[in-house]
């Protein structure tokens, strides 16, 4: 799987609570839709953390980094991880 | 049976709960000290029911609320760390008084594990401590503190401030608004200034210190804890149970409970303080 889809997997499973994953859109605004609350970005972050190896410091937590799939797999890329 | 009360301290009404123990009773009470914020109402079934837990095995108790929590007086703002220590103390002084206990036992989960462990170096009558998942590292919990305000501030879309510039916020305004309430620059001091590994100097009665399983199987700071008990003469026990972070709000609409941490604690309590044959 590339970044992006085990990062739309464990949106769409652990926070979306099971919705088909082909429905969420790589684009779609997670934080304009409030998909995301602030407890679901500290759980993404830790999974972030943990799958792909990675450091996420306090100074990534800005919203073009977390606005959707696409957009947090490309802050993933950019600190090293890869699927 | 719970009993509701409310008890005053230094001029604050504060709000417990007591629940008598189940015979046949050991004599023993144990005061429940909550966590800090929102960590305090996230864990609030979790500590009523290990209380109940407790009562069922022999054991009294007492729960109550800080300053600024639940059904007490104040805000949450207007307490700061030496004060939840002395509420634990007063807690301690009314458990022993309403329930006639021959012993009173602190437990404190999170934050309030810090507190018990500073209220018992101030009180040697305390018989033994239980420390579930105790701040240890102020520096490490005030920027998870932090980092929880820089979520928040994200996922609502409330600012874009560095962590830096909270701090700076808190040194300016004299507070930051977290959680519902604030977050007072002396709080965040006292916060920042705990070492619990070095705070620990006298206590030398039984000491059980939980923590989570971690991945990286890197016990190292509750080691060093119990290292400073057992150098203060204390017997220490560390206690590796559960592997989930329960004090979060998906565990609490998960209904998750902590119950191998539970199991944990009951059994290292019948080990000291076992009821009466």
């Amino acid at each position: 799987m590339s970044v992006e889809e085990v990062i739309r997997t464990y949106i769409t499973r652990e926070i979306m609570q099971g919705r088909d994953d082909r429905s969420l859109a790589l684009d779609y605004p997670l934080i304009d839709e409030h998909v995301l609350d602030s407890m679901d970005i500290q759980r993404l972050v830790a999974f972030l953390e943990t799958q792909f190896g990675i450091r996420i410091t306090d100074d990534f937590l800005l919203p073009d980094n977390f606005a959707s799939v696409r957009a947090i797999a490309r802050m993933v890329t950019e600190l090293g991880g890869t699927a | 049976m719970s009993d509701p009360f409310f008890f005053e301290h230094d001029g604050t009404r504060l709000f417990g709960v007591t629940a008598a123990a189940e015979a046949p009773a050991t004599g023993t009470v144990v005061v429940l000290c909550h966590p800090y914020a929102e960590e305090k109402q996230l864990t609030d079934r979790v500590l009523v029911r290990f209380a109940r837990h407790l009562a069922a095995a022999g054991y009294g108790t007492l729960r109550f609320d800080c300053l600024g929590y639940g059904e007490s007086a104040g805000h949450l703002g207007d307490g700061r760390l030496d004060t939840q220590v002395s509420e634990a103390l007063a807690a301690v002084a009314v458990a022993r008084e309403r329930l006639a206990a021959a012993r009173v036992v602190l437990l404190g989960l999170r934050l309030g594990g810090t507190v018990a462990a500073l209220a018992a170096e101030r009180d040697s009558g305390v018989a033994g401590l239980v420390l579930w998942s105790p701040v240890l590292a102020g520096r490490t919990y005030v920027r998870e503190l932090l980092r929880k305000k820089l979520a928040a501030q994200l996922a609502l879309q409330d600012g874009t401030s560095t962590r830096e510039e909270l701090i700076e916020i808190i040194r300016r305004e004299g507070r930051l608004e977290f959680e519902g309430g604030f977050l007072t620059a002396p709080m965040f001091d006292d916060l920042s200034a705990i070492d619990l590994s070095r705070q620990v100097t006298r206590f030398a009665g039984p000491v059980q210190v939980a923590t989570i399983r971690q991945r990286s199987e890197n016990y190292g700071p509750s080691e060093m804890l119990a290292t400073a008990y057992r150098t203060a003469g204390a017997t220490c026990d560390v206690a590796i149970a559960g592997d989930r972070e329960y004090w979060d709000v998906k565990s609490m609409f998960d209904g998750v409970f902590p119950e191998e941490l539970f199991a944990a604690s009951l059994e290292w309590m019948r080990g000291h303080w076992p009821r009466a044959s």
